[in-house]
């Protein structure tokens, strides 16, 4: 059976199986289910991201870069493994 | 020298990101795209409905989220020496091993061959929004009329209502300017700030337009054509389909296309970060908005709406039409028929627009990057030379269409570049920059501890998920053969690589020359 056979079977196994009779209860478990954890996720992360907005431009003193000494190990260039 | 150029010796500064929610809603506007609102509905409805979500939501935890913090590792890593793109990210990351910088050029192509039919695509929903202001599409009664109306507008066909390109190639000027003058405003003025305005403006239009299918009244002939039905239909799960295994490699291929995960552009925008940002929250966001707009807008809008207007039957071979069919036929003839319709019809097609817009611009970056960053071009030049290999490159799309050129760059360039591209970042991530390092790099700056199980995810499952993905499509394309062949193909690979290892690792004894 190839791909597209797969898909007419499934579509008529999904006519069949979902007839115009509204949402079944499995069917709104996954939709409620899918929709939640989307939205919690959604809301957790932006909550964490606008909760910190006022640390953005702080600049820590460790984070100003400097030149190393022209004798110091070429550990600034890209790490050879 | 360029290639060994370390961060305090980088020709001049490049440029960074303003704020932290303009990266994020970057990231997340370059995924959000017209698959979100068009492709995954119509996956879901021909792979067992509600139990589509099942595979779905096993892919997003497996692959699309740890892809994700690869590519944003991966990209600001590269960042920090001067490099926005794959050939030189893979470079730094690599310990500037050869190989993988011509490996990178993957990074490159995948984007440019996506943006050559993307950006025609995308001007026809700006094209359609014109028309729906215009009262033209109101005119359209039957299917039959909005098939020779698109037919028409492509230059497919010469008909009754366009006898040729030339408005088609009219908007197609507009959206090419409109995206390469955003990306010529910078990071920060152009790309930014577009998406700062686009992203909320498209959550909002997303929100209006399934309040407005939410409410549809079912026909008076058919009262069982109701909303519920519509929901019912793509949510009601059908769990034989889970045994299949095309489900779970359609919903797996789904989220690496729906993510942008694979193309390069994550890796782009994340080389614009400061070496200390945040990239594991910032990851996330990104994928949970995607998922948001993909799963709940998407979701909700074209089969719900479709149903109610069309029937179940109906909608069962509207969604084998394909997603061109479900956003130029179905949904305006949808819109024809309801209250108001012509507002709706151009909200809908401005919310196509929109997110194809923020997509298309990050398409165009690893390009720009790569010109800029490693052939010190100035903005100005990077943009005019990649606008004219576009602007070429486009015409093929635009006058191949009938030929099949668009399906041919939608192969190479978004489908099989994409897996490949994954794969290989995969592999430089978890094997060659080390699991441990890259690790320690996803959590320099991270506002959340990722879950410790992720670290085998990346190294072991994600890896051998995009395998799998990779020899599905070959089977799909190539039959059983070409999966062989291309199995065969990543078993040397992979013996030439251990090879490698052992050589390196494991000095051999002396053989003495005679």
């Amino acid at each position: 059976m190839n791909s597209s056979e797969v898909t007419t079977t499934v579509l008529a196994a999904a006519q069949t199986a979902a007839p115009a009779a509204g949402m079944t209860t499995s069917g709104w478990f996954l939709l409620l289910a899918s929709w939640a954890a989307i939205v919690g996720v959604c809301v957790f992360c932006f909550w964490r991201i606008f909760s910190r907005r006022g640390e953005e431009h702080l600049v820590a003193p460790l984070e100003i870069e400097t030149e190393p000494p022209p004798d110091a190990p070429r550990d600034a260039d890209a790490p050879r493994l | 020298m360029a290639s060994k150029s370390a961060p305090s010796s980088a020709p001049g500064p490049r440029p960074a990101w303003a704020s932290r929610i303009g990266v994020v809603l970057a990231v997340a506007g370059s995924a959000v795209g017209l698959g979100n609102f068009l492709r995954f509905p119509v996956q879901a409805a021909q792979n067992g409905g509600g139990a589509f979500m099942i595979p779905y939501v096993v892919a997003v935890l497996l692959l699309g989220i740890p892809l994700m913090w690869v590519e944003w590792a991966l990209g600001r890593f590269g960042g920090r020496y001067s490099h926005g793109s794959a050939p030189g990210i893979f470079d730094a990351v690599s310990g500037r091993r050869g190989v993988f910088k011509y490996l990178g050029a993957i990074g490159l192509l995948g984007p440019l061959l996506i943006m050559f039919y993307y950006v025609f695509i995308e001007s026809w929903t700006l094209g359609y929004a014109w028309f729906s202001l215009t009262g033209d599409l109101e005119t359209l009664k039957t299917p039959e009329h909005f098939k020779a109306f698109l037919k028409g507008y492509q230059g497919l066909e010469s008909n009754e209502y366009f006898n040729g390109i030339g408005p088609a190639y009219v908007f197609y000027l507009i959206t090419f300017a409109a995206n390469f003058g955003i990306v010529y405003l910078g990071l920060t003025r152009g790309i930014e700030r577009v998406n700062k305005i686009a992203m909320p403006l498209l959550a909002v239009l997303g929100i209006i337009l399934t309040i407005r299918v939410f409410t549809l009244s079912a026909p008076a002939a058919h009262p069982e054509w109701t909303v519920g039905a519509g929901m019912g239909f793509l949510w009601n799960p059908d769990f034989q389909a889970l045994k299949n295994p095309t489900t779970w490699l359609k919903a797996a291929g789904q989220v690496l296309f729906t993510l942008s995960v694979g193309i390069g552009v994550i890796l782009t925008y994340a080389s614009y970060l400061k070496p200390k940002d945040d990239i594991a929250l910032s990851g996330l966001t990104a994928a949970a908005t995607n998922t948001f707009f993909e799963v709940i807008i998407g979701g909700s809008l074209v089969i719900t709406a479709a149903v109610v207007f069309f029937g179940p039957a109906d909608a069962v071979s509207i969604a084998q039409s394909g997603a061109f069919n479900l956003g130029f036929v179905t949904m305006p003839q949808i819109f024809s028929g309801m209250a108001a319709g012509p507002v709706f019809c151009f909200l809908w097609f401005a919310l196509l627009f929109i997110a194809g817009v923020t997509s298309s611009i990050s398409l165009l970056q690893p390009a720009v990057s790569f010109l800029e960053d490693e052939f010190h071009l100035t903005r100005r030049r990077a943009v005019a030379v990649t606008a004219w290999v576009c602007f070429l490159m486009s015409q093929l799309a635009i006058f191949g269409l009938k030929d099949g050129a668009v399906d041919i760059l939608d192969f190479w360039g978004g489908t099989l570049a994409l897996v490949v591209f994954a794969l290989i970042e995969l592999i430089l991530f978890g094997w060659v920059f080390g699991i441990d390092r890259g690790w320690n790099e996803l959590h320099l700056g991270a506002e959340i501890r990722i879950p410790a199980f992720y670290k085998g995810v990346i190294q072991y499952v994600t890896p051998t998920y995009v395998l799998i993905i990779l020899g599905g499509f070959a089977y799909d394309q190539w039959g059983a053969a070409g999966a062989t062949r291309l199995s065969i193909a990543v078993l040397l690979g992979g013996l030439c690589w251990l090879i490698h290892y052992s050589w390196k690792n494991h000095p051999k004894q002396e053989v003495p020359r005679q």
